[in-house]
């Protein structure tokens, strides 16, 4: 449209049409050049016309109607009047009315060149003012301008529609005198605010618009991310404690303890001021078994029933009656109340809502939570407390699988107990002369997990291990182990198998813990030259490292029939002079304070 | 904006000053005068001035310097030159210096007051291209303008500084990239009207408003950063479906997908067969190393479960150290191998801190007359059979 500019001719005049079209080519304008309006008006027809130089007097119609017709097709097209001195009023009315000018005839053609560049120019300013202004109006959100006086002065479509005239002044603008007077006296150059408006909430722009007072207001919708931050944020709460409950699910050891811990992981929880866990009694008694937020005098003083007694009608009572949750928005108003009406009063209690415990299939209780408002429990709420009693649930079913594992378990050691120190008597009857040291064994490496801080089930595990960590030998022909004499390279070898022996007896009984692995490991050193495996450092499980130690401080300060005692100083003295090269300096040193500060003593035990 | 035009006269001769001035006013302008270039630019700094009839001589200085010092102040001020015949190409040159034209005396005044229009519309056309023209460059978001052609015609500042190579891109921009088949059909129909279109750019994603914009044969673009919304419903949702800790979908969740596979178990006859597994002693693991162990372990074992199950199999915690494993498409002699890879894989698997640790497996398979709850009750009575057998095996139920 811009590279070469389209000019009609529209005139009766043979000899000027030609003349004008010759000029105006080498001026280099594309040139269309008619006789009639009706010729003219189809040709602005056919392709646009920047600008029309129209004749006034033409064969068929006058030029003003040429105009208008070419106008109602494509109103930037702009046109200029050739006309006589006798037409000279029409034509300069004509210009009041759209038309750009006109000229009399006769003019100079210079002075016609600048009206065309002039009025190429005025439809250049008018395509773009068209285009600029597109741009509010087509905006997917609300710009709207303001002036000094904070009257509205511009609202695009969108504004128009979201703040109908009533709703723009307060809401919309929020308070804007005093940043629009920053503004005008040039302290802001931009202010991004929040503000809302009704139920939504906008992000607005503000900016002093150049060389006039206005100010503009872009406005962006934010309210889906305000809504999306209030729900995460709830969420975030939810999960985390859904979290909290879930994780203690993993430690705890009682229901009631767990009971506990949701009560107070509820309380403060959103519009939760109390809370109470109640589980159903045989005597369709519903039984308060933790809570918090209310005193225990509170507690002790309600009487609530399963059954459907007038002290089965509130919502715990129905709840756990019926095997779903119940909701009172109104407590105070509530005939189902009536019965607890003072402590109602008492502790402003205005809205509950319970969920029944199921576990196993069966309800075994309810979770009531009450707030101090009205309605203070919305669907969301009653979904979240759902899946706290389904976790409720898990953990009690869990408690009880583990109790009924657990009994399982406890008998299974102690007839494992009995066993072990049947093999232990059978192995010393094999080998008298080291007697008890595998009982004086056990009692030490127990002694040194105790030291360090382990827990009392892998101390346990070190006791059984120690019993049973020669049980190797008996792989070992007795009159090796007995001879008083030096060994022979081939007997030392042979006495060496005992940890593999050990492990191969051991590893198919199905232990709690690797006691295995720790006999199999039991002679191995940290720097990789002990045996059978030759394993370095971490590679050798803890609970061999403290069998080893055990072991060398047992043998070395124990009595021998075929060597006397070394003693315990020097017991302690080989293990502190290796420790860190063969030994576990933790181990080493828990070792060595047992003995040095007399907690422990090989013949007394403790 | 002003309600009347001002328009200020500049001539030595007092007679024609008075002459202009009154013809102005009679004509609806506001006027003032100047005799000279100083007059001129003292009452050019006092006001604003939509046109100045400017004398090329004057006494104290040259037209086109009174002219050049107008401008200086407020550029918008147009000016027409008004000349005698001796002085003809200094007002040629002038208007290739911005004055909006010249005019020979002695002149028609018609003619001049046909100019002085001219100028006077000329000047409130500028003045509202620059009002306007501050509503895409003051606008906080991008705004993008293109051509037939695919090329981008117009970028705001704000459009600039965020997407600084969409200029030279054009299309081929990530921001447009999926919007091709759009604009083209927008070319074609060339209907007005907003199509919202979603664009990622790496963690960002934006909403493009495209439309055809018709007075000035454009696609035009809006462009509204939209990341923070996205990532919170992003978040929303992963928090509402996902186990935090392990990442795998959450009870909630799993409880929904399990009702879908149910149904579609019931309607098609489909296999379906549900795994459910329980880390062995890990109270213990929590008591002996502490709760950051014990979390790092139940992640652990997620993984080597997500590495050794198919893609369509949907593994999810279920509460505490308990996780379900639902295999569609599956008989239960699939499932139990399943299970018994997935116990070898963990059994064989050293863990950080811990060393070695075991899995219980229960495994069962949907029957014609099981609904939800008979379904997890047996596969929760199996789990109860493999830990009471030993643990660290996988245990089978079948419904009766």
């Amino acid at each position: 449209m811009n590279n070469n500019p389209r000019i009609l001719v529209v005139d009766d005049d043979a000899n000027l049409r030609k003349t004008l079209t010759d000029i105006l080519r080498l001026k280099g304008y594309e040139v269309a050049a008619t006789e009639t309006g009706a010729e003219g008006i189809a040709e602005a027809e056919r392709a646009f016309v920047n600008v029309a130089l129209i004749d006034l007097k033409l064969p068929d119609m006058t030029g003003i109607e040429v105009i208008g017709r070419i106008k109602l097709a494509t109103p930037l097209t702009e046109s200029i009047i050739l006309t006589g001195h006798a037409s000279l009023d029409t034509a300069v009315e004509a210009t009041n009315k759209g038309v750009f000018s006109y000229m009399l005839k006769p003019y100079e053609i210079d002075d016609l060149l600048q009206h065309i560049h002039r009025a190429l120019d005025r439809q250049q300013a008018q395509q773009e003012i068209l285009r600029l202004a597109s741009f509010p109006r087509m905006n997917p959100n609300p710009v709207i301008e303001v002036n000094a006086a904070g009257e509205v002065t511009y609202l695009n479509p969108i504004a128009e529609r979201i703040f109908p005239e009533q709703a723009v002044a307060q809401p919309a603008l929020g308070v804007l005198g005093e940043v629009s007077a920053a503004m005008g006296s040039g302290e802001r150059q931009e202010v991004v605010r929040e503000v809302r408006v009704g139920n939504a909430t906008f992000e607005q722009f503000l900016y002093p618009v150049p060389e006039s007072e206005l100010t503009r207001i872009y406005m962006l919708d934010i309210t889906e991310l305000k809504t999306h931050e209030v729900k995460l944020n709830r969420l975030n709460l939810r999960l985390l404690t859904i979290r909290n409950i879930n994780e203690y699910l993993l430690v705890t050891e009682s229901e009631e303890a767990l009971y506990r811990f949701v009560c107070d992981a509820l309380k403060g929880f959103e519009r939760i001021v109390g809370v109470i866990i109640a589980t159903r009694l045989p005597d369709h008694v519903l039984k308060p078994v933790a809570w918090a937020g209310f005193s225990e005098a509170m507690i002790s003083a309600l009487a609530i029933r399963w059954d459907a007694s007038a002290l089965g009608g509130g919502i715990m009572g129905t709840a756990a009656r019926e095997g779903k949750p119940i909701v009172a928005v109104d407590i105070e108003n509530d005939v189902r109340y009536l019965p607890w009406r003072e402590i109602v009063q008492t502790w402003q209690l205005k809205s509950a809502a319970a969920v029944p415990l199921v576990a196993d299939g069966e309800t075994m209780g309810v979770l009531a939570v009450y707030s101090g408002q009205c309605n203070g429990f919305d669907e969301e709420t009653i979904n979240f407390l759902a899946e706290v009693a389904n976790d409720i649930a898990l953990g009690v079913h869990a408690l009880r699988l583990d109790r009924r594992l657990h009994a399982t378990l406890e008998n299974m050691r102690k007839s494992l107990d009995g066993t072990v120190e049947a093999i232990v008597r059978m192995l010393e009857l094999r080998d008298p002369y080291t007697a008890g040291h595998e009982r004086r064994v056990a009692q030490l490496a127990c002694a040194i997990g105790k030291e360090m801080g382990l827990p009392e089930r892998q101390v346990e595990g070190l006791r059984v291990t120690g019993y049973l960590h020669d049980i190797g030998k008996i792989a070992v022909p007795a009159e090796i182990l007995s001879k008083p004499t030096a060994l022979s390279d081939i007997e030392i070898a042979m006495v060496r198998i005992h940890p593999r022996s050990g492990y191969d007896i051991l590893k198919d009984l199905e232990f709690p813990w690797p006691v295995a692995q720790a006999v199999l490991q039991h002679h191995e050193r940290l720097d990789g030259s002990g045996y059978p495996q030759g394993l370095k450092e971490q590679d050798i499980i803890l609970e061999a490292r403290i069998l080893m130690v055990a072991d060398v401080v047992e043998a070395m300060a124990s009595h021998r029939p075929y060597r006397a005692s070394r003693g315990l100083d020097a017991a302690i003295n080989e293990i502190t002079a290796n420790k860190e090269k063969l030994y576990d300096p933790v181990v080493v040193d828990a070792c060595a304070r047992l003995f040095a500060e007399h907690r422990f003593s090989l013949d007394g035990g403790y | 904006m002003k309600i009347k035009e001002k328009i200020l006269v500049v001539d030595d001769d007092p007679n024609l000053r008075k002459t202009l001035a009154d013809i102005l006013r009679v004509k609806g302008y506001e006027t003032a005068v100047a005799a000279n270039g100083a007059e001129a630019i003292a009452a050019a700094e006092r006001e604003i001035f939509s046109l100045a009839l400017i004398d090329l001589m004057l006494p104290d200085m040259p037209g086109l310097d009174v002219m050049a010092r107008i401008k200086a102040i407020s550029p918008l001020t147009e000016a027409v030159i008004l000349t005698g015949h001796a002085s003809m190409e200094t007002a040629i040159k002038a208007t290739g210096q911005g004055a909006f034209s010249y005019l020979l005396k002695p002149y028609q005044m018609d003619d001049l007051l046909q100019q002085i229009r001219h100028a006077v519309e000329r000047n409130q056309a500028q003045e509202e291209i620059l009002r306007l023209a501050s509503f895409p460059r003051l606008l906080p978001s991008s705004v993008i303008e293109l051509d037939l052609a695919g090329g981008v015609t117009y970028l705001n500042p704000a459009a600039e500084r965020l997407f600084p190579e969409l200029s030279t891109m054009g299309q081929s921009h990530p921001l447009l990239h999926d919007s091709g088949e759009l604009i083209a059909t927008l070319w074609q129909g060339k209907q007005p009207g907003d199509t919202v279109r979603e664009a990622r750019i790496g963690e960002a994603t934006y909403e493009l408003h495209v439309s055809y914009v018709r007075e000035v044969d454009l696609i035009r673009i809006y462009v509204l950063d939209i990341t923070q919304r996205k990532r919170a419903e992003e978040e929303i949702y992963l928090l509402a479906t996902t186990d935090s800790l392990t990442g795998i979908a959450n009870r909630r969740e799993f409880s929904a997908i399990l009702v879908r596979e149910v149904d579609r178990a019931k309607r098609y006859g489909t296999p379906m067969t549900l795994v459910m597994y329980d880390l062995d002693y890990f109270k213990r693991v929590n008591d002996a190393f502490g709760h950051d162990v014990g979390d790092t372990v139940l992640q652990a074992v997620t993984s080597l479960v997500k590495e050794n199950i198919r893609a369509n199999d949907v593994v999810a915690r279920w509460g505490g150290e308990e996780f379900m494993v639902l295999m569609p498409q599956s008989d239960i002699k699939a499932a139990s191998n399943a299970a018994e890879k997935l116990r070898l894989a963990i059994a064989e698997h050293h863990f950080d801190n811990i060393g070695k640790l075991t899995v219980s497996f229960g495994v069962t398979a949907f029957e014609p007359q099981d609904d939800l709850n008979s379904l997890l009750k047996r596969v929760d009575d199996a789990l109860y059979r493999a830990k009471e057998r030993g643990r660290n095996r996988v245990e089978i139920l079948v419904g009766e």
